[in-house]
């Protein structure tokens, strides 16, 4: 965490009717800090940044601002800014009026407004267009109002619903390292919703991996891909290939008829079942002569060139089929039906056990 | 989800109710609650009414005199809803499919007509039917008739009166669904072999069936309000129950009797909408 | 397409014609030169226009009508506006049940609604007042301004409601600043649907206050018993102009396929 803790999540809980939205979440949010919420639609997140923002109220647990309780605020006393999924600019207004709507109901002079707006244009990269009618807007710059509209009020925390959803993908990943370098230029504590792992990969200094309610991981992206505390975790952030074996002794696994070596680390006790994961692009492809542990041999199905690498989809038989990634300038001539083997780097390899 | 609900109770909010809550509760709740208790009333000749309980105003709808009266009543609303119903059918469908700008413009007209006074139709379709100003003067012109002659007032002009006005009621009700049915479901049909008229009986009527139930209830309702036409272009044996309600409260000077009847029929309206809805409301998920 | 459009062309042809002759014949008479009710006009003049304003009979039921119509709008629009704020903002039941009871008057058979107020007012002993006929009016056209603004609430993105309260609006000022610009056309929708409607009400005006305040449908009734005059034909083109007008506007300046129930 970079600063001091100034968002605080105490075993918040919030169930819809029948259907529970969040089990029991607990959280720290450091001061400057951009942590993203990220998981699959319904696992919660969205209900947690509505929770925080004050737009939802929580069934039980306790949510603390620079350590005060604000369970009770609602929303327009939180002097949180928001961005949300439909951007939800105000139709009625024009450009400035979206943005200068916060200032206006804090009673700031109408000069001091029109200054502030032009700051925060010059700040999005919208310089002059104060005067333009919503709907004329762009995509893209429908998304800059909004977030300048949402920073107009120097809010103490920024709150990102999918904000960026609307988007197509080329802008979208302008705007994903655009918005991260403004925050980062603001200091702003911000809070991210989304659930593209390559967007929570580039912008956010924690990842909070959810599911079902649950948190199942925090912590730095790269940690969380490399080291995935769970199948759930290791399966939702980016592709792997997964066994299922059965632990032999403390750093070997056995997967039907081949042994595998796992790195110094817990493994249950001998007997345990035991999940091995590797990413695919951790995986070493070879035309087939090689001996030794942690060895799969298979056959070609479907080679995938997509520019940057080649992915490889190869049949191991009863260990079912296996994805291979590799760089384009390392691709060797690969024919459907070749057999190859697959080695999995022994430091590359998390066993999991659920 | 809508508004934020997670707000407290707004004392503010609830002062706000009062405003309307009291207008409605005095000048439509207890009228009502008023032409009731009328109803059971017995009639008096200098004052309005006098306080009693007695069912006789209720017993005279028995009489043959009021039970033709209304059934005639259900018999007119019936036709007409049906006619209605049956054009405003195909209509709608059309014109849900037409361009915007068409529908757009029908629209202005079928509200401009719905909204006009049954005296101002009553009028105009007197001086259409009319031995002066009408359309038989056109049909002399054309030869297709000796001299020209008054078609009013008469049962058919009547039934054109009551036309012109619920038939555009009709099309407004059913314009809704019509423009739900997905133009793809009849398109679908043609590729399997229908043709264009077939499509329609098959697939979009249907379709529409619920709604068309609740349109016709719907307009039968309003026909069985209609309270001028029967007294401008009809004769008085074609009078309704409408027109007998007025005729007892304004020149018989009979509240009770005017009551009891209006009575009977806010009962048959209330059941009706609620059967009505019940129609709409099981066609919405089709 | 060949035969649907013919159906089309045709079934759109003849409800064109049902609906225009009875007002073409209207017009043309209004626009006779001598005091009979000839179609064709016999000669041609806009003096029945000018009578419709110069005659106090005629004038004086013209100004009723406009003031009542004026007035009883605004007391429909300002007994929806709440309702359907609270319809939109909170559940409550008293408030469905508002709804429902400002729905309702138009939905019964309007004379139902008619002597419900006449017996009413008889019973307090205040018949025939002007003050009487707006609210009496304001009560049965309820339903069309709660219509409209229904709809407008019902159109307001709920995330842009939340957007104001997370940059600072409680309810007061979300209304102020938000909703009440979001649905103000179709509060002045409501309004003109109200208006057109309180315009051309004839059984509630005539059964609340018909003797002693005389408004155009009153009136033109009366002269329809009493002696035809061209000067009538004038009023009731003058009805159809100002229908036309009103609901050509909410064409014009809004999607009225849309208000009238489309979804698509």
């Amino acid at each position: 965490m970079a600063g001091e803790t100034v968002l605080r999540i105490e075993g918040v809980e919030k169930a819809f009717g029948a259907v529970r939205a969040l089990a029991g979440v607990d959280l720290e949010v450091g001061e400057g800090e951009l942590v993203c919420f990220l998981g699959p639609s319904g696992c919660g997140k969205t209900t947690l940044l509505r929770i925080i923002a004050g737009l939802e109220r929580a069934d039980r647990g306790r949510i603390r601002f620079a350590g005060e309780v604000i369970d009770h605020r609602p929303p327009h006393r939180r002097g949180f800014g928001m961005v949300f999924q439909s951007l939800a600019l105000f139709p009625h207004l024009d450009v400035a009026g979206n943005i200068a709507y916060p200032l206006r109901l804090r009673g700031m002079p109408e000069r001091d407004q029109r200054a502030r707006v032009r700051e925060l244009l010059e700040l999005v990269r919208l310089p002059g267009l104060e005067r333009r009618r919503v709907h004329e807007l762009s995509g893209g710059q429908r998304q800059r109002v909004a977030l300048a509209r949402a920073l107009a009020a120097e809010p103490r925390l920024l709150l990102l619903d999918e904000p960026l959803s609307a988007l197509d993908a080329k802008l979208r990943e302008d705007m994903q390292v655009e918005v991260r370098l403004l925050q980062q230029r603001l200091g702003i504590t911000t809070i991210l919703v989304t659930h593209d792992q390559r967007e929570a990969m580039t912008m956010a200094d924690r990842v909070v991996v959810m599911n079902a309610g649950r948190i199942h991981q925090v912590g730095p992206p790269d940690a969380v891909y490399r080291r995935p505390q769970d199948r759930f975790v290791a399966a939702f952030l980016g592709r792997r290939n997964e066994l299922e074996g059965v632990v032999e002794d403390a750093r070997t696994v056995k997967v039907g008829a081949h042994r595998f070596t796992v790195p110094e680390g817990p493994l249950p006790p001998p007997g345990a079942p035991v999940w091995l994961v590797i990413r695919p692009e951790k995986v070493v492809l070879s035309s087939g002569g090689e001996e030794g542990a942690n060895l799969l041999r298979g056959r070609v199905v479907f080679v995938r060139d997509v520019g940057e690498s080649v992915e490889v989809f190869v049949d191991c038989g009863e260990l079912g089929q296996q994805l291979v990634v590799v760089p384009s300038s390392h691709q060797p001539a690969l024919a459907t039906g070749a057999p190859v083997a697959l080695r999995w780097p022994e430091e590359a390899i998390v066993a999991l056990t659920a | 989800m809508k508004a934020d609900r997670s707000a407290p109770p707004g004392h503010i909010q609830r002062l706000l109710l009062l405003y309307p809550g009291v207008l409605l509760a005095a000048l439509f709740g207890l009228p009502f609650l008023i032409m009731l208790a009328v109803s059971v009333f017995r009639r008096q000749v200098e004052a309005f009414y006098e306080p009693a309980f007695t069912l006789a105003n209720y017993a005279k709808l028995l009489e043959p005199l009021y039970l033709e009266r209304l059934l005639f009543s259900l018999w007119i609303a019936a036709l007409v809803a049906t006619v209605s119903i049956l054009v405003a059918v195909p209509f709608a469908w059309l014109l849900a499919r037409s361009a915007h700008r068409t529908q757009s413009l029908w629209l202005v007209a079928l509200l401009a007509v719905l909204s006009l006074s049954e005296v101002i139709v009553g009028f105009a379709w007197s001086l259409l039917l009319s031995r002066t100003a009408g359309l038989s003067n056109l049909l002399v012109w054309l030869g297709l008739l000796d001299q020209p002659r008054a078609w009013t007032p008469g049962f058919g002009a009547m039934l054109a009166g009551y036309l012109y006005l619920v038939l555009p009621y009709a099309v407004l009700t059913l314009y809704p669904a019509a423009s739900r049915v997905d133009p793809e479901l009849a398109e679908a049909a043609r590729t399997l072999g229908a043709s264009e008229l077939r499509a329609f009986l098959t697939v979009v009527v249907p379709v529409l069936r619920p709604a068309m139930t609740a349109g016709w209830i719907l307009s039968f309702v309003f026909t069985l309000g209609v309270y001028l036409i029967p007294q401008i272009l009809g004769r008085p044996q074609h009078w309704t129950l409408s027109v007998l309600i007025t005729d007892q409260a304004v020149y018989q000077s009979n509240l009770p009797l005017a009551a009891a009847l209006a009575a009977v029929l806010l009962a048959a309206s209330l059941l009706l909408i609620a059967l009505a809805g019940r129609a709409g409301g099981s066609g919405r998920r089709a | 397409m060949s035969r649907l459009g013919w159906g089309r062309g045709l079934l759109f042809a003849a409800m064109g014609l049902f609906l225009l002759a009875p007002l073409v014949v209207v017009a043309g008479v209004s626009l006779n030169a001598k005091k009979r009710l000839f179609f064709p006009p016999e000669g041609l003049s806009l003096r029945w226009y000018l009578r419709a304003f110069e005659d106090p009979g005629w004038r004086q039921a013209i100004e009723n009508s406009l003031l009542l119509a004026a007035l009883s709008a605004l007391v429909a629009v300002s007994i929806a506006l709440p309702v359907a704020y609270l319809l939109w903002r909170r559940r409550w039941r008293l408030v469905r049940m508002l709804f429902v009871a400002g729905v309702a008057p138009f939905m019964l058979p309007p004379v139902i609604t008619a002597l419900g107020l006449m017996i009413f007012w008889a019973t307090l002993g205040l018949y025939g007042r002007f003050e009487n006929l707006v609210l009496s009016h304001g009560i049965f056209l309820v339903a069309l301004p709660l219509i409209t603004l229904k709809l407008g609430f019902d159109s307001i993105d709920p995330e842009v409601v939340e957007a104001a309260r997370t940059l600072g609006a409680d309810d007061r000022r979300l209304f102020a600043t938000v909703l009440w610009p979001l649905v103000r056309p179709y509060a002045l929708s409501g309004y003109a649907f109200a208006f057109v409607l309180s315009l051309n009400e004839y059984i509630i005006a005539y059964m609340v206050a018909g003797f002693t305040v005389e408004t155009l449908p009153i009136k033109i009734f009366n002269a329809l018993r009493y002696g035809y005059s061209p000067v009538m034909a004038a009023v009731a083109v003058g009805f159809v102009l100002v229908a036309g007008l009103v609901f050509g506007l909410f064409a014009r300046f809004g999607d009225l396929p849309r208000m009238m129930g489309r979804l698509r």
